[in-house]
């Protein structure tokens, strides 16, 4: 009996290390970065082990940049001025997010909707689809332009 | 005690080497929940929300299941050769759009990580990557989903109807 407990004991405990060290691994990746570094290396691992480049890569990896830079102004030296800049492009950037979120999940639900139809409008699902990627599309857009303006606070300062 | 050790850390490797495998295997297709547009009822909308956008791969995987499902169950369908023929035919025609497709879209994306990889990047270079990412993700979508309505199409109203049937109202 004693020995069965011990069997059990040690294998939760090893288990148990094993996905600490797993969890340990995953918080790593979500860290701070800094300007190109958070697009070097992880991204392309990323979109090679999708298989098919999501919209997602981009939005993550940008706000991720974004708030490091929020989360390391005192470490980069940035003055409060830079400080509120940085901040104001950080809640911009989340803004335009939440805001395309909204709109494409409306628009994709008139998409769904037309498809279950037993005969689909291909004009109308034209017209979604277009409208789902102009949104998807714009707000990358608008992300790259937020990490230009990010950076090039961030270089002025250097 | 070096015995207990030793079977603890067998245990232990089993379930973690398991594990792994566990994570590793594809999820089966419910090819047949598809017929005739009906998974785009129960579309993830948690996922479109945490992703940002919805991933072409969202839309793409659904039109697979579709198109695989009217050829999985062609005996229920009762469908002829002929319509087996042109279900194959565009299925083949689908598959050749998406991989010429995501080929584009995967040069497009690695040209747009490079140039976000570069500390000064030019805005007006990543302005046009994404402006012709757009057009490639709409034209694959679109394109897609073309096939997917015109696979519907082969079948009979019959046909399609027994189908929607098969699925039920809900799921």
């Amino acid at each position: 009996m004693k020995k069965i407990a011990l069997i059990t004991t040690f294998s939760l405990l090893i288990v148990w290390s094993v996905c600490v060290i797993k969890v340990a691994a995953q918080e790593e990746v979500n860290d701070v970065c800094f300007k190109a570094e958070c697009w070097k290396e992880e991204g392309l691992t990323r979109l090679a082990s999708t298989g098919c480049p999501t919209p997602t890569l981009f939005i993550k990896t940008a706000l991720r940049e974004l708030s490091s830079y929020v989360k390391a102004a005192d470490a980069l030296g940035l003055t409060d001025t830079q400080k509120a800049q940085v901040q104001k492009i950080y809640e911009h950037a989340n803004m335009l997010v939440i805001k395309a979120q909204g709109q494409l999940q409306s628009i994709t639900k008139l998409l769904a909707r037309e498809m279950v139809k037993d005969v689909p409008n291909k004009q109308k699902i034209k017209g979604f689809v277009d409208e789902i990627e102009d949104v998807c599309w714009n707000t990358i857009s608008a992300l790259a332009k937020d990490i230009h303006e990010a950076r090039a606070l961030i270089n002025k300062k250097k | 005690m070096i015995r207990s050790l030793m079977i603890a850390f067998s245990v232990a490797t089993t379930i973690v080497i398991g594990g792994a495998f566990v994570n590793a295997s594809p999820i089966p297709q419910k090819k047949v929940k598809c017929l005739a547009g009906m998974c785009w009822r129960n579309l993830d909308m948690k996922k479109i929300e945490e992703q940002g956008c919805p991933a072409p791969m969202i839309i793409i995987n659904n039109i697979l299941r579709e198109m695989n499902g009217y050829l999985a169950a062609d005996k229920f369908l009762n469908l002829t050769p002929e319509q087996k023929k042109e279900l194959r035919m565009l299925r083949h025609r689908c598959h050749r759009k998406i991989i010429k497709g995501k080929s584009l879209l995967n040069l497009l994306s690695i040209n747009l990580l490079d140039n976000m990889a570069t500390d000064k990047f030019e805005l007006s270079e990543v302005e046009d990557l994404v402006s012709q990412l757009r057009k490639a993700c709409s034209q694959l979508v679109f394109g897609v989903i073309q096939d997917a309505i015109d696979a519907r199409m082969i079948l009979t109203p019959e046909q399609r109807k027994k189908a929607r049937d098969f699925v039920g109202p809900t799921q």
